[in-house]
């Protein structure tokens, strides 16, 4: 692998749906290796970062994620990350990473009982992560959230305390405990976030912080 | 739960107390007797068996509103049980002429017969069980007349559904025998043990024996026969229903039920205080055995999220 | 022999039925007869319709499909092609708002998706009663959140529409949805031909819901049709999801497939007639073969059933096991239902029993067109004239509640329960017309919807004239060339003179529009029977229509730039006449509205060229709530206030407020005003004033007439829907 040749590899359960703005952001904005991978295939060869896109995986019945983590490819996935593997979960993947407990906690129904859709503001919290490196600590950045199922929850506070690495600033669109947005593993190399990189990735689009996630990425590796 | 106290044994039984007054634990023991005591044996496998079956039959007799003292199965032999009071009565329900019927009236066995016969036996070791009739248990205030006709309707209806059951296991059920009890409030329950210990069970359309009776008449194969009909009655699925409801944690915040709530009480529902939403699932489950495990298994798995919701089920009509 | 009320209860008249018994030959069967009624049911068979719709130009040198397909099509480049299709779903979301409303996305987006197009967004056009009624407010958040549990959960973004609440549509909502798709290369089509093909029924399994679905929607609404609620479909967008991703992945693989067409309304029934009657050909279909979610369906039950999130496809005889694994793959059923036949006919079949057998042209060409009988309502000249204009002692206080109306507000309370952003294609929503981009082009597209019932109900042929005129006139503004129109007429009863009329006349209008800014109609829809026991709908006409942007830099936007920005208006302001303004003060629908065909045309025209050549930094369309309010809108979204002041004859009401159409507010540059003017010469334009910091101030003839901060104006566009929804 030359330098700064990442291959990703975008993970699609029935019923996702952010996996083609992913790919086309990782493929046709940053420039790198990307594939599919069916949630019933299990070869991750040649994979440096998994991504768990966005979507109603299984239609999101029953609760956003809960039945997707049982698909084959959760358990590779389980062991890329156990590997030290690079995990990012977008909006369901987030909710499919808790639900599968790679990451603590659980997302529960937004306090508006409402689907939301719209730009929020973000502080970055932690930018020694692979996921967050372009950023500063306290940046304040702009990127779409689009879910149902938003409001972070963990009974204890005390287990996340150094995990945050976003969280709502100003406005808390779906009553997150502590203003959480997205955190990540003791480990450091799973990622989950509700906001939408891939939908803030080019000019055209209104905003581009989110292709610096991407970037983190690919310059970690 | 502990067993706490050995409060009684019997021939195939012991019955403990436990931290909770209105719950016993039977265990089921391998030791077999017959002819009043005189014929003892152990039978391995048979406690196991019997508690096993039982089970099974009570949960069944408790989807179709049979009320009964069965609460769970604690492990191989131990049977969690509401704590009744036993009535002094033995109920015994024929539908086909077999041991004593046919000695004492002469008939032969394995005789039809055009509808099931309900007697009673008055539950006394040193009398050796003798047979009375409902006078006698009036009379001598062992049941009062309404318990009476509860008795015989519950003997009647189990009758019924057992004998549909035990025709999926390809077994004929020839005759058994009930003990019934009631609990403090008077709710009466049938209690005991429903095995082939107290059942009288033929293959299907012939005299062949699988119960008690191959350890009685020495037909050998004790041991197997205990362990066929355990086998053949868990492997007939009994289609139930489990009502699961899973809620969130009462520390999170409830925001459907917030809402519900305030708009109870803008319609002049002063008196709601507080409203939890949740869901409602229904499965339809062919059960075999050990469901309530599976059931608890899937709640844990996949239906209810143990970091935001608790869970509770219950099995239905 | 049938009886009457027999043959009411599935919506079919004795003399329809007796007309179809002597083209028949014969007495129809049960299952026969149930077919013959969905196929002739207005929703199915346009009877009363048909010929009105002709008035309609449907042709151009990009149009690859015309009306008469699961959607029209037309050609974008060498390489791509949209299709576009706008369908209404008014009567199941008035019973049942959230799956009336879900299922209708359903649909649409299964009609793009037979085109072999890919959906690529949805939009809604919204009608409901005020909603200060409680009923009124369950709808609206039914039918909207329908739209976005099904719109999100698809992956298909929802980009735009419009909402109206007017006390006509109260127990009669209007859902209308429209999809567009993009395609490479030639658009599917509907069609089964080749004797022998097979029919394959996709998709979701078959279960007892909606049967006779369509010839409910024939109906008005009474508190009847609550009882008919099983004729109400639940939609599953998951299985729907897995029916696009299927589907477009069997039509990129194989090309087995020689035709595809959506199973909505009359579910099997009407799907294999019309694929049969496309193609010339006829069906057999094997009722058992269907998979079915219930046991014990009958024939006619399995033929009727409109079960959603299924599709039929007509698929090359030996080579269906090409593509069954793909639809097993997302766990869908692959089932060859029937086959292609010679003889034009379906043959319903239960395994080797014939159980029913029409000719197809009975079904569809045969279905009888009426001639309409059509009156003017006497009514309509008294409605034209507005007597008593309240004076208005403060201009800001009307102002501020127009504004804040919910006609006029900010409908953030919609769109943010809308994925609008999936996808990666959308630019801009929000304001007259969205914008997506098309990933690896270098053009974009304009969308918009827009129908003013209002209008119409007082002048129908310059109502239908000003639905399209506006549409246009949106794409205009933010430089896209429109290109062309699906649509969806809402009418109350047609056998009612005066409704006819409505309907003829309007559709008079908008083909007049159409055929003057060259703009066809390459699809839609028609739903009648909006009406129910207190009110009639307006009449409503909804044009959705698609342009396109040349390049990212020569998109226009409606909000203000900068400070300093010169302000000017094209066209002439003015005219009470079915104004909100006058509804507001009146409580009633008045006047006669205005629009000026002659100067639309002129002015897209050069409006168009000016944008293109850069000369505008913004344009704005006036519309719903006069010039005051669309200026104001300019100010919210730009953050900008304005310094005005207009010289005009007319009243202050009538410049403030009037509804006359075309007028559109542009700024510039000011560097540029000497071009603007001599760039506009041949139309009416006015400079007013400048775009200023944060007040928003305006005079008329010299008189402050409002003085206010753009801050105070946000809170109440902002508030307008939000404070009814809490």
């Amino acid at each position: 692998m030359g330098v700064g040749r990442v291959s990703f590899g975008i993970v699609v359960f029935p019923g996702t749906n952010c996996d083609r703005d992913c790919y086309y952001v990782i493929r046709d904005i940053l420039n790198q290796p990307v594939r599919f991978i069916w949630h019933k295939d299990n070869d991750l060869k040649g994979i440096d970062c998994i991504v768990l896109p966005g979507g109603f995986s299984y239609g999101d019945y029953l609760r956003a994620g809960a039945i997707a983590r049982f698909s084959p490819i959760m358990s590779n996935v389980r062991e890329f990350a156990e590997k030290g593997g690079l995990v990012i979960g977008i909006c369901n993947g987030f909710q499919i990473l808790t639900e599968a407990g790679l990451l603590p906690g659980a997302l529960g129904r937004n306090k508006t009982l409402r689907f939301i859709c719209r730009y929020v503001n973000l502080i970055i919290e932690r930018n020694d992560t692979p996921f967050t490196s372009e950023f500063k600590n306290g940046e304040i950045v702009r990127m779409p959230i689009a879910h149902n199922e938003g409001n972070y929850y963990i009974d204890e506070l005390s287990k996340v305390k150094n995990l945050v690495v976003l969280r709502y600033y100003g406005e808390n669109p779906n009553g997150a405990l502590d203003n959480i947005a997205g955190i990540i593993n003791e480990r450091g190399n799973v990622f989950g976030l509700m906001p939408h990189p891939e939908r803030c990735s080019e000019k055209v689009l209104g905003s581009e912080d989110g292709l610096r996630i991407f970037k983190s990425i690919v310059r970690s590796l | 739960m502990e067993k706490v106290k050995l409060l009684y044994e019997g021939k195939a039984k012991r019955v403990y107390s436990t931290i909770e007054e209105d719950k016993f634990i039977i265990e089921f023991k391998d030791t077999a007797t017959a002819f009043d005591g005189l014929k003892k044996a152990e039978i391995s496998g048979k406690g196991e068996a019997n508690c096993i079956i039982s089970s099974k039959i009570f949960e069944l007799l408790t989807i179709k509103g049979i009320k009964n003292h069965y609460i769970k199965r604690l492990s191989e032999r131990d049977m969690l049980v509401r704590s009744v009071k036993i009535f002094p009565i033995e109920v015994i329900i024929r539908n086909k002429v077999a041991g004593s019927m046919a000695k004492r009236l002469g008939l032969d066995v394995g005789k039809e017969l055009e509808r099931p016969v309900l007697e009673f036996c008055y539950k006394s070791d040193e009398l050796h069980d003798p047979m009375i009739n409902e006078d006698h248990i009036l009379a001598l205030g062992l049941a009062t007349e309404n318990e009476l006709n509860t008795i015989k309707e519950m003997s009647l209806e189990t009758n019924r559904i057992l004998i549909e059951f035990f025709k999926r296991c390809h077994l004929d059920l020839v005759d058994m025998k009930f003990e019934f009890g009631k609990d403090s409030q008077g709710d009466i329950y049938l209690a005991d043990e429903i095995s082939p210990d107290t059942c009288r069970l033929w293959e299907l359309g012939t005299t062949t024996s699988w119960d008690k009776d191959r350890f009685r008449k020495d037909l050998g194969g004790v041991e197997e026969a205990y362990k066929e009909v355990k086998e053949r009655v868990i492997n007939i699925p009994i289609e139930s229903k489990a009502r699961i409801l899973i809620r969130l944690k009462p520390s999170i915040l409830d925001a459907q039920g917030s809402v519900i709530l305030n708009a109870l009480k803008s319609l002049g529902f002063s008196e709601v205080i507080e409203v939890r939403a949740g869901k409602l699932l229904e499965l339809k489950v062919d059960r075999k055995i050990d469901e309530p495990e599976r059931i608890e298994k899937m709640c844990k798995e996949l239906l209810a999220n143990p970091v935001m919701e608790d869970y509770e089920w219950e099995w239905v009509e | 022999m049938r009886t009457r009320e027999e043959l009411q209860r599935i919506s079919m008249s004795l003399e329809e039925y007796e007309l179809a018994k002597s083209m028949l030959g014969r007495e129809p069967n049960d299952l026969e007869l149930g077919m013959i009624a969905v196929m002739w049911s207005e929703h199915c068979g346009y009877k009363h319709s048909k010929k009105t719709l002709k008035l309609f130009p449907t042709t151009g040198p990009y149009v690859l499909q015309g009306p008469g397909e699961n959607a029209g099509v037309i050609k974008l480049d060498e390489e791509l092609a949209l299709a576009m299709k706008m369908e209404s779903h008014n009567h199941p979301s008035a019973i049942e708002p959230y799956q009336g409303a879900a299922t209708g996305v359903g649909g649409i987006v299964r009609d793009i998706l037979a085109m072999g197009a890919r959906p690529i967004a949805l939009l809604d056009s919204l009608r409901f009663g005020l909603l200060d009624n409680s009923r009124t407010r369950y709808l609206f958040s039914g039918v909207v959140s329908g739209i976005a549990g099904y719109g999100n959960c698809i992956g298909v973004p929802t980009v735009g529409g419009e909402l109206a609440f007017e006390k006509p549509y109260t127990e009669n909502p209007l859902v209308n949805v429209m999809c567009i798709g993009l395609l490479k290369g030639k658009p599917k089509s509907g069609k089964a031909i080749g004797v022998g093909n097979s029919l394959v029924l996709v998709g979701a399994s078959t279960g007892r819901d909606g049967i006779h679905g369509a010839t409910f929607a024939s109906l008005e609404l009474t508190s009847e049709s609550i009882e008919r609620r099983p004729a109400v479909q639940a939609g599953d967008p998951f299985m729907e999801k897995l029916l696009i991703e299927a589907v477009l992945e069997a039509l990129e693989k194989s090309d087995a497939i020689i035709g595809i067409q959506d199973m909505g309304a009359a579910g099997i029934t009407s799907s294999s007639v019309e694929m049969a009657n496309r193609g010339g050909v006829g069906v057999e279909i094997e009722v058992t073969k269907v998979p079915q979610r219930e046991r014990g369906m009958t024939p006619e039950e399995i033929m009727l059933s409109e079960s959603q999130e299924r599709m039929l496809l007509c698929v090359k005889r030996g080579r269906e096991e090409e593509i069954r694994p793909i639809f097993e793959k997302w766990g869908l059923n692959f089932a060859i239902i029937g086959h292609v036949i010679e003889e034009k006919i379906v043959r319903v079949k239960e395994k080797d029993k014939i159980v029913g057998e029409l000719p197809i042209d009975l079904l569809t060409e045969k279905v009888p067109a009426y001639d309409l009988i059509t009156r003017e309502p006497e009514k309509l000249k008294e409605l034209q004239v507005i007597r008593d204009i309240p004076k208005i002692e403060k201009y800001e206080e009307i102002f501020l509640r127009l504004l804040g109306s919910p006609n006029c507000s900010s409908s953030s309370w919609v769109y943010e329960q809308y994925d609008h952003m999936v996808e990666t294609n959308t630019v801009s929503i929000g304001s007259g017309a969205s914008i997506l981009r098309v990933k690896g082009k270098s053009y974009l597209l304009g969308i918009t919807t827009d129908g003013e019932g209002r209008y119409c109900y007082l002048d129908p042929y310059l109502g239908g004239m000003m639905a399209v005129a506006e549409s246009a006139r949106n794409l205009v503004c933010i430089g896209a060339e429109p290109l062309a129109i699906t649509d969806c007429l809402n009418f109350g009863n047609p056998e009612d003179p005066e409704i006819a009329w409505y309907f003829v006349e309007t559709v008079k209008g908008m083909s007049e529009c159409a055929k003057r800014l060259n703009i066809p109609v390459i699809s839609g829809n028609v739903s009648f029977y909006n009406e129910s026991e207190k009110y009639t709908v307006y009449p409503t006409p909804i044009v959705g229509m698609v342009g396109k942007i040349e390049s990212i830099d020569i998109i226009c936007t409606p909000e203000f730039k900068e400070e300093g920005d010169i302000i000017y208006i094209l066209g002439e302001p003015g005219n009470l006449g079915g104004s909100l303004f006058i509804e507001e003060l009146l409580g009633e629908v008045k006047g006669k509205p205005s629009f000026d065909l002659e100067l639309e045309v002129k002015l897209e025209a050069l409006l168009l060229k000016a944008i293109k050549g850069k000369l505008i930094k913004s344009a704005q369309d006036v519309s719903r709530g006069g010039l005051a309010v669309a200026l104001a809108e300019c100010s919210i979204w730009g953050n900008l206030g304005i310094d005005i002041n207009i010289d005009a004859e007319k009243s202050i009401e009538e410049i403030l407020f009037g509804e006359a159409q075309p007028v559109v507010i542009i700024t510039i540059n000011p560097s540029k005003e000497k071009e603007i003017e001599q760039f506009f010469k041949d139309i009416p334009i006015k400079k007013i004033g400048k775009v200023v910091k944060n007040s928003f101030t305006v005079r008329i003839n010299n008189n402050k007439v409002i003085d206010l901060d753009v801050e105070t104006l946000k809170k109440e566009w902002r508030s307008g829907i939000e404070k009814w929804m809490k």
